[in-house]
């Protein structure tokens, strides 16, 4: 049962490749890769010192960097959509995977006199910040789903105004660069010592990144009758679990192939008429063949010619906000007609299975892409994002 | 405004886990019950709220009458939506502590997968096959009822044809510690049955509860216990916190109350085993005429978060 079109009125992000979605769109199209050593902690001692942090002056509002980050995304996208609902009717869904992890590190690390910070840790109190800072009504919602969160976030965001739970919403990925984090990976030993090279046979890994990524939803019949500028729609998602592995993805991608076969069947759209994936894709060896298993076993025969590319070789990483954020560059690629290519990649080890983008930055022509993103638990999401004219009311 | 879900929902499954009553061996004894119960004593190496999901969706699937079999014929139609404000925090600060004692090479790669949110949907997932939905709400105190409203709309939606609901927080005491030292403290182990003490905020014991949840025109049910009717909006009324902490408190056994705002899921729970909450001050929440249950899930003090409305149905 597909939820009613619901129209993307306002984006905002902040990513390594800037502090704007000006400066995300430019990057992209320039193939640039801001990654360097770790600046948010010392990071020698492990295996791989190299991320895509945020290097643009972050204003320090909230009370961690991660909700400074969505405070700044969601300003953005909020100043691009322009307010026309009352603040008790705007719904908030956040995604963070790490939200909490600085608080504790800290607490372990200084013992604090002060007993509240346990209140940090939580992610409830992110929210909570974000919807006094925005001055947003009080409906509100958390969501991890690990690296997934962020299309999940766009995705109940959707079905909440489909319900009519709110007249506006707000779906903020967020997430900051932290030892938790990093470690974690790199214990996993998941990270690429180089800047990671996805759907490239020499791909190693992943590069860790942070930033923000905040999308500005209505349902399309109110946008149209306010006369609002919309950069897009969003009108199909689809979720699944692989069930199979905590860390791994199914090596076939099955788990994968049914979120994408549900998001196109959600949204009543063709295989064939999918112009583009932006991919999960990151660089990891097990997790770009299981996605491009997904995409062809859910294509079919239309996989091939199916463009494809990944924004993690250009923004790392992102975690909680790498859904949104890629949400953001699939609606400006159907917004701008040209689609980023897959910055690093060289030698496409999947070749002949689908068309992935390496070098330059390719045309579009058809109506609809989609988005992936895949996380640990097995958590399976996809967006189908269609221009905005092609969708009567 | 209560706004009757235009896809009813059956509860056909239900427990309640309270692991503890007082102190680790308390805590140690229970793991053991659940590892030993569920024939895996790999399950004693998961975070205590993974070990607690599972032995709970474990009892509520007996509960349901679900074939150990079952799984593996519905699992693309079946899900999991979790609720917890803590999330799998025992593991998480182990891993932290790990690593800040020790470094960042030092920590442990299996730690880190396991201390994430998603880990109890993600081990509930894996052991029964759901390849549905699979939601982990991390909203404090407002994890629960989101959970639960996800699980219903997924079915209504037509996403699942079966969802697994769990709620809960298994506490590690390094945040305990630091809840019951902050400006909770005045508040922490109210043991009052008063309804006066509506407004009290108080935990701390470790709560699971396990829901079952399938769209009320299934014809596979034969008698379906509870019922989900409807969501009270956001913009509702003040309702009553304090009935429906007593009526956990009478259900679970349990003297203090959860963090993660489970009210609305121990009074369905209550409903499933057919005790009914005593009348609150504002005769909102809950009335019982012995066959049949209707009960609103009772807020919090502040009206962010939309409620719940179920009933028992006459057997």
């Amino acid at each position: 049962m597909a939820f009613q079109p619901i129209a993307v009125t306002g984006i905002g992000a902040v990513t390594a490749l800037g502090g704007n979605v000006n400066s995300l769109w430019s990057g992209l199209l320039a193939g640039q890769r801001p990654f360097g050593p770790v600046r948010a902690f010392d990071a020698q001692s492990c295996r791989v010192d190299l991320a895509a942090e945020v290097s643009v002056a972050v204003p320090n509002e909230g009370t961690c960097r991660t909700a400074d980050l969505a405070i700044m995304s969601g300003r953005e996208a909020l100043a691009d959509s322009q307010r026309t609902v009352a603040a008790d009717r705007i719904g908030l869904v956040v995604a963070s995977t790490g939200m909490g992890d600085a608080a504790l590190e800290r607490a372990l690390r200084e013992q604090p006199r002060d007993h509240d910070w346990w209140r940090q840790c939580l992610k409830g109190t992110l929210a909570d910040e974000l919807a006094t800072i925005l001055e947003l009504g009080e409906i509100r919602q958390v969501i991890n789903t690990a690296c997934s969160s962020g299309a999940i976030a766009i995705a109940l965001a959707c079905e909440g105004l489909d319900a009519g739970d709110y007249d506006m919403a707000l779906a903020i990925g967020c997430d900051e660069l932290t030892k938790i984090t990093y470690s974690g990976f790199n214990s996993l030993r998941a990270l690429d010592p180089e800047p990671c090279k996805p759907f490239d046979i020499a791909r190693r890994g992943m590069t860790i990144g942070e930033g923000s990524g905040c999308l500005v939803l209505e349902r399309l019949a109110d946008a149209r009758r306010k006369a609002k500028r919309i950069h897009a729609l969003v009108v199909g998602a689809g979720w699944s679990c692989d069930a199979s592995h905590l860390t791994a993805p199914d090596p076939g991608g099955k788990g994968a192939a049914i979120a994408i076969t549900k998001a196109l069947a959600h949204a009543n759209v063709l295989a064939g008429d999918v112009g583009f994936v932006n991919a999960h894709g990151t660089g990891t060896q097990l997790n770009d063949s299981a996605e491009i298993s997904a995409i062809v076993k859910a294509l079919g025969k239309h996989a091939s010619s199916c463009k494809v590319h990944s924004v993690k070789a250009s923004t790392g990483h992102c975690m909680g906000a790498a859904g949104t954020i890629e949400a953001i560059v699939a609606i400006l690629s159907l917004q701008q007609g040209v689609l980023p290519a897959t910055a690093g990649l060289r030698n496409c080890e999947f070749e002949g299975c689908v068309d992935c983008v390496k070098l330059d930055p390719r045309r579009l022509d058809k109506a609809f892409g989609i988005s992936n993103s895949f996380g640990f638990g097995g958590n399976d999401a996809t967006l189908v994002f269609a221009r905005s004219d092609s969708w009567a009311c | 405004m209560l706004t009757k879900m235009e896809h009813r929902v059956a509860v056909i499954g239900a427990h309640t886990f309270v692991p503890v009553s007082d102190g680790d061996s308390a805590v140690w004894q229970q793991t053991q019950k659940i590892a030993e119960s569920l024939g895996q004593a790999s399950l004693r190496r998961l975070d205590p709220l993974s070990q607690y999901a599972i032995y709970a969706v474990h009892q509520a699937r007996l509960a349901a009458g679900i074939a150990a079999e079952e799984h593996s014929m519905k699992g693309a139609q079946c899900g999991v939506c979790v609720g917890t404000a803590l999330g799998a925090q025992n593991t998480r600060i182990r891993y932290a502590r790990r690593l800040a004692l020790h470094g960042l090479s030092a920590t442990n790669p299996i730690d880190f997968p396991d201390s994430i949110d998603g880990a109890p949907a993600a081990h509930i997932a894996i052991r029964w096959g759901l390849q549905g939905p699979s939601l982990t709400f991390a909203d404090g105190k407002g994890s629960a009822t989101n959970a639960l409203i996800a699980a219903c709309r997924q079915l209504a939606t037509g996403r699942a044809e079966r969802m697994y609901v769990v709620m809960g927080d298994a506490f590690d005491p390094f945040i305990r510690n630091a809840m019951a030292q902050s400006s909770l403290a005045p508040q922490i182990g109210i043991t009052s049955t008063s309804i006066d003490d509506s407004n009290a905020f108080a935990l701390s014991n470790d709560v699971v509860l396990a829901l079952i949840l399938q769209p009320l025109d299934d014809t596979s049910i034969d008698e379906p216990p509870v019922e989900v009717v409807g969501f009270l909006g956001p913009n509702r009324d003040k309702l009553d916190w304090g009935a429906a902490s007593l009526f956990r408190d009478v259900t679970t056994q349990n003297k203090r109350r959860a963090y993660g705002d489970l009210s609305g899921a121990a009074l369905i729970a209550g409903a499933w085993h057919g005790v009914a909450a005593p009348m609150c001050k504002n005769g909102l929440s809950c009335q019982d005429n012995a066959m049949n249950v209707r009960g609103y899930r009772c807020g919090l003090d502040d009206a962010r978060f939309p409620n719940l409305a179920f009933q028992r149905l006459a057997r």
